[in-house]
């Protein structure tokens, strides 16, 4: 027996058994659905999906398991209940509403609060070691964003003199109005994604619209910093437009 | 709460209806709220699962001796929170069900502060952030432990928290699997719905507070620690990538990001927020000032000492 009885609330008008278990459904299809639509990819890393799944199936089997009467759902709530349930508990129902109005987009650059969680110069004093490039074909090495940034702005460019370099990103406005390629860089999910900004130096070259996907194939010119964001200035030589990725952002490597 | 839900409401509205460039941020917030949201989901679900299986599977009686009342199975029980290899959206309702069958609430506070901070998941990323640094690992694993161990010593003499009303108790012909699926339905509803609430909240505080200033604080000792205590708090970042974004803050002492990796798996809005759903607000008026203060002291000495 539990030393500390637990407290019960008789005043507590019944709990409406199925409201519960049909929040709980719902929440279960929101994972299940942000998968199952590829949605999930502009909020969190490829690798999350397999976890979505399984905890919305997890959450569904049990609520369907108790509308079928064989469990009774309880709301935990604080007895201040409409319908049954408390009603911070409807707020699990807010995502996949939000979702069916309006499908999530990626991060764009420009927005303070991007910004606020990534202005800052990485750690000298950690030695990451640097990521490896990859072998060039024909005479172009691909390069990602967070790459090019480590090497441009804590390395002296070591490995990017001379070379080709071609690196995906998005047609973006820099502070300035100078146009940027911009790819952000995740840890975790999209809310600690940073952004790598690419400023293009002069060139004839077409400049595709804003927010088009573009390779960029160029060799790398200088590091710039302002007001402590570090970014990239390249030489393009090419710049095509492409089709969005599948991952709109790249997985920080050393994750 | 109501202030968190009117600034989305506000969020809502401009990224449905702006255009423009002003638009971007509160578009970025609808992607970043989501983004808390959807990552989280996984780790509260598998909080409640293994809150259901103590419920359903464990007996009380071994629940009641490993967190039982005796001085030893706080720092016990703190220690086993490196069991739960998940953030702190996992934890509380874990601490949550231990208390309900039969954990004392010392042991049972010991490890829902320990786990979020000292799991191997954690503890591998923050190595992987800090290559060639392990003292910042020993130094976060020391600093979080000591300090669930100190808030769960102080809490032993207190009253157990006002736990939430279960308005039935299970009966005793139910099924074990039907107390699990009940469990999980009842906490991942609950739970989930202050989960919201939670990212509704930091991700109002990302769009509202300019975080510029911060770069002039790092200069100065006392404010570096109270700006990334204070960062910890607002940002709510899940303790299995904090560590990242600690490295990238090249700005501020390992000192003073010791203090932001030991506060933030402990105290941020997104986990207060659960804390009061499932222990009540009186407690979490105590509770959350204790461990904020305790974190800070012990991560400051630590970090001072270690590093």
């Amino acid at each position: 027996m539990s030393d500390h009885p637990e407290p019960t609330d008789a005043s507590a008008p019944p709990p409406n058994v199925d409201l519960v278990s049909i929040i709980a459904l719902i929440g279960g299809l929101y994972m299940i659905r942000m998968v199952w639509s590829g949605q999930y990819l502009t909020l969190v890393r490829q690798s999350s999906g397999r976890w979505l799944v399984l905890a919305g199936s997890l959450v569904t089997v049990c609520a369907i398991s108790s509308l079928a009467g064989f469990g009774r759902a309880h709301d935990h709530g604080d007895g201040r209940k409409r319908l049954g349930v408390s009603v911070t508990s409807l707020l699990v129902v807010v995502p996949l509403i939000l979702t069916s109005l309006r499908a999530p987009a990626d991060l764009k650059s420009g927005a303070q609060n991007v910004r606020a969680s990534t202005n800052a110069v990485a750690d000298r004093s950690l030695d990451h070691g640097p990521i490896p490039l990859n072998d060039p074909v024909d005479a172009v090495t691909d390069i990602t964003a967070e790459n090019l940034l480590d090497r441009a702005a804590y390395r002296n460019g070591e490995g990017l003199d001379g070379v080709v370099l071609k690196v995906t990103g998005r047609i973006a406005r820099g502070d300035n109005g100078d146009t940027t390629v911009v790819r952000f860089v995740m840890n975790c999910c999209a809310a600690d994604a940073y952004p790598v900004e690419i400023h293009l130096g002069p060139s004839s070259l077409h400049i595709p619209e804003v927010d088009t996907w573009v390779e960029l194939v160029g060799t790398y010119v200088e590091v710039r910093t302002e007001n402590r964001n570090v970014s990239v200035v390249m030489a393009p030589s090419r710049i095509v437009a492409i089709e969005p990725p599948e991952e709109p952002y790249e997985i920080a490597a050393r994750t | 709460m109501i202030a968190a839900v009117l600034l989305w409401g506000l969020v809502v509205v401009r990224s449905l209806l702006g255009r423009g460039s002003s638009s971007v941020a509160w578009q970025n917030a609808f992607t970043m709220f989501l983004a808390t949201t959807t990552q989280a989901l996984p780790f509260l679900v598998f909080g409640v699962a293994l809150s259901g299986a103590i419920a359903a599977f464990v007996p009380p009686t071994w629940v009641a001796r490993v967190f039982g009342s005796s001085p030893l199975s706080v720092p016990v029980a703190a220690t086993c929170g490196a069991l739960l290899p998940g953030c702190e959206c996992s934890s509380v309702p874990v601490a949550a069900r231990l208390m309900r069958t039969g954990g004392s609430v010392g042991p049972s506070l010991a490890f829902l502060l320990a786990s979020p901070a000292i799991n191997p998941v954690v503890l591998v990323s923050t190595a992987v952030a800090f290559p060639g640094r392990p003292e910042v690992v020993v130094a976060r694993a020391g600093a979080s432990w000591l300090v669930a161990v100190t808030v769960g010593l102080v809490w032993r003499g207190q009253p157990q928290p006002d736990l939430r009303v279960e308005p039935h108790d299970h009966q005793p012909h139910e099924s074990k699997l039907a107390v699990f699926v009940s469990v999980v339905n009842g906490d991942f509803v609950y739970a989930g719905g202050f989960l919201v609430v939670g990212a509704l909240a930091t991700t109002a505080m990302r769009t509202i507070v300019p975080v510029g200033w911060v770069d002039g604080a790092a200069l100065h000792t006392i404010t570096s620690i109270a700006v990334m205590a204070f960062l910890a708090v607002v940002l709510s970042v899940c303790s299995e990538a904090d560590a990242f974004l600690a490295a990238a803050m090249g700005q501020f002492s390992l000192a003073s990001r010791l203090v932001f990796l030991t506060v933030g798996p402990m105290v941020d809005i997104k986990l207060i927020l659960q804390q009061r759903a499932a222990f009540g607000a009186r407690f979490t008026r105590r509770f959350v000032p204790l461990t904020l203060i305790c974190a800070v002291v012990v991560s400051t000495m630590i970090g001072e000492v270690l590093l």
